[in-house]
């Protein structure tokens, strides 16, 4: 049965993507171990117990996996990680994705997920939280 | 002098130096400006002074096309035209709308908004609104705090609202009272008589309703029915030109023109959608209500190669609600009408009296717009139409009482008119929520392209259907609105718009019925 994505939900998954954020290497690692059919790590554990909720980001990661399957690849999601100057500091990446958010809806780079409009930023830390 | 041609003996001419066609406001601001002259000018308008429904009906047509307004209800034919009913919502085209646009086939007019501008001025003041300013500064002028969105995507954009002007109460007694207008009721123009070689006009057969018959000749004729009717009456004069008078490129009814409307574009989701929704509401400021909403900037329409396109945020509170019940109710006790369904106006307010209170309490006691009750946030769009010659006013089978072809409108959209609302949109939800003032719920029909528009609406616009080009194989009238090819035949009105911008048309009638008006007058000089 397909999801309908609320309003509610959409604002969590946005909490969500930014809680997310603050993890991304380890989110990247976690995600090349399952690609390599590791178990899940002691730190991908910690970190899917920082979330409230990761139902709702991981609903609006699917949907934007499912549109653009291509954006599972470990080369985007470094590319994508890469655009982020302090991985470790939580303040940095928030400041961090306030910008790439910004510099996304200046250009236009804006994905659709139920006709909710997102910037590409925000859906790609949504598909990582999918991808963890 | 106001004169009804039933009155006159049958079988009369009637000599004049300009002949104007149609009551309306250009036909009306026409006739006032050469108040004075030395131009004995003949206004003729189909109506009296009252709505008739005998007269209306000459108006009705088949709408073959997109669903649009019965053809008898968009437009009123007696003294006035439709300023008895019109809002008096106006505002100028904007630069980009006169000029050759490489995206928009046929775009381009022969004139710029610097050659109107001045008659905007001047057409502000017949319009009764107040300082000639749509911009930034009128929503500084507003107390509005101005989002800074993107100067290159989005601008600040305000219509103003005058107050209910009817150009027959405003304008008409001036008429009355001036030595070298006469303006005849009641008498139709059924054909447009021209020489033989169709290249300049003979003469105009009239007919009242009970077939009471005369001409008129004059130096000068001025068409000036409206959208709709003008290119039907050149069609209709097809007694030497088989195609119409002026039809000779075969335009004349091509090229209507709409404002497509989208009542419902996206979902808005706002931290406080009240506040969001009190932004947009209509503000009483410099004698006029101004109502704020954002246009599409130049660089966005170029980067974006769509039309150009305005859009805002409203509520989807229900139409039929108390308050709004309420509001026509008192707005019509105000002009001294009593309510048209009193019954069930009383209905809705009684059973919707919580929000009547709160909104009268708004109203009256803090002197803000009140705001029916509502479920969610939308943003609408007006805007501009692509020019397009398969969307056409023809004449039909039937014929209308006066025994001239009844009209045929065949409204028709292409694919860059549902482009430019995605576009719209698009941009409009991102703006919104890079400053963090709302999210956007797209509606799905302008994220599929293979979708179809719902609900596509007009405004009441009839534009287009005698287009102003200077090339005569691509207009129909030359940049001073004479007919190409016709010597001593103008156009005024909406139908020579080559492109219609997104605002209301009646500011723009206006001004270019001043700017014919001041091309006519040399040769009447006192």
């Amino acid at each position: 049965m397909t999801m309908k994505l609320t309003r509610r939900l959409l604002l969590a998954a946005g909490v969500a993507a930014l809680l997310a954020a603050l993890k991304p290497g380890r989110l990247l690692a976690r995600h090349r171990s399952r690609a390599g059919g590791a178990a899940r790590t002691p730190t991908g554990d910690r970190l899917a117990a920082a979330f409230t909720d990761l139902d709702a980001p991981r609903e609006v990661g699917r949907r934007y996996l499912r549109a653009d399957p291509l954006e599972a690849s470990p080369e985007r999601v470094q590319a994508f990680l890469d655009e982020f100057s302090d991985l470790g500091s939580p303040e940095a990446l928030r400041q961090d994705l306030a910008r790439l958010r910004d510099r996304d809806f200046r250009v236009q780079d804006i994905v659709f997920i139920d006709g909710w409009v997102l910037a590409r930023s925000e859906a790609r830390l949504c598909a990582l939280t999918v991808l963890l | 002098m106001i004169e009804d041609f039933r009155g006159f003996e049958d079988g009369r001419t009637y000599e004049a130096d300009i002949c104007i066609i149609g009551g309306g406001p250009a036909g009306i601001t026409i006739a006032r400006e050469l108040i004075g002259s030395r131009a004995s000018v003949l206004l003729l308008e189909s109506g009296g002074r009252e709505y008739e429904d005998e007269v209306q009906a000459l108006y009705a047509g088949r709408n073959v096309g997109l669903p649009y307004f019965d053809l008898d209800v968009t437009r009123l034919r007696y003294f006035g035209g439709s300023t008895n009913h019109w809002g008096n919502y106006c505002g100028p085209l904007r630069e980009i709308d006169f000029e050759e646009r490489s995206w928009v086939p046929f775009s381009g007019w022969p004139i710029t908004l610097k050659d109107l501008d001045p008659y905007y001025r001047r057409a502000q003041q017949i319009c009764a609104l107040g300082r000639y300013s749509y911009g930034r500064e009128r929503w500084v002028e507003l107390g509005l705090d101005v989002p800074a969105f993107d100067p290159a995507k989005v601008l600040p954009n305000v219509r103003q609202i005058g107050p209910q002007l009817n150009f027959a109460e405003a304008y008409g007694p001036e008429l009355a009272a001036a030595e070298n207008i006469r303006v005849l009721l009641h008498a139709n123009v059924v054909n447009i008589q021209s020489n033989p070689t169709a290249t300049s006009v003979a003469h105009l057969d009239i007919r009242t309703l009970e077939g009471k018959r005369g001409q008129v000749t004059a130096r000068q004729f001025i068409l000036a029915c409206g959208g709709i009717e003008n290119p039907r009456l050149l069609l209709a004069s097809n007694g030497v030109e088989q195609n119409g008078l002026g039809n000779r490129q075969d335009l004349v009814g091509r090229f209507f023109l709409e404002h497509p409307k989208a009542w419902r574009m996206a979902l808005l989701r706002a931290k406080s959608p009240l506040a969001l929704v009190q932004a947009y509401t209509d503000r009483f400021h410099d004698g006029v209500h101004n109502r704020p909403r954002w246009r599409l900037a130049r660089t966005a329409q170029e980067d974006m190669k769509c039309l150009n396109g305005e859009w805002g945020v409203g509520t989807d509170a229900d139409r039929q609600g108390g308050t709004i019940a309420a509001r026509k109710m008192w707005q019509n006790l105000k002009r001294g009408r009593w309510p048209d369904d009193l019954g069930e106006k009383v209905w809705r307010i009684a059973s919707d009296l919580d929000d009547v209170g709160v909104n009268a309490y708004r109203e009256f006691m803090l002197g803000e717009e009140p705001i029916p009750e509502f479920q969610n946030v939308i943003m609408w769009s007006t805007s501009e139409q692509a020019p397009n010659p398969d969307s056409r006013v023809m004449l039909g089978e039937q014929r209308d009482a006066l025994g001239i072809p009844r009209v045929q409108l065949d409204w028709r959209l292409t694919e860059l008119d549902k482009y430019t609302k995605a576009s719209i949109a698009k941009i409009a939800a991102a703006e919104l929520a890079r400053l963090g003032i709302a999210r956007a719920k797209l509606e799905d029909w302008l994220l599929d392209p293979n979708g179809s528009w719902p609900d596509v609406a007009g405004e009441h616009h009839h534009m287009g259907t005698t287009r102003m080009s200077d090339d005569p194989k691509k207009g129909v009238v030359q940049g001073d609105c004479r007919v190409h090819g016709v010597d001593n035949l103008y156009i005024a009105g909406s139908s020579v718009f080559p492109t219609g911008g997104t605002v209301n048309p009646t500011l723009t009638i206006v001004a270019l019925a001043l700017r014919l008006a001041d091309h006519l007058k040399p040769g009447y000089a006192s």
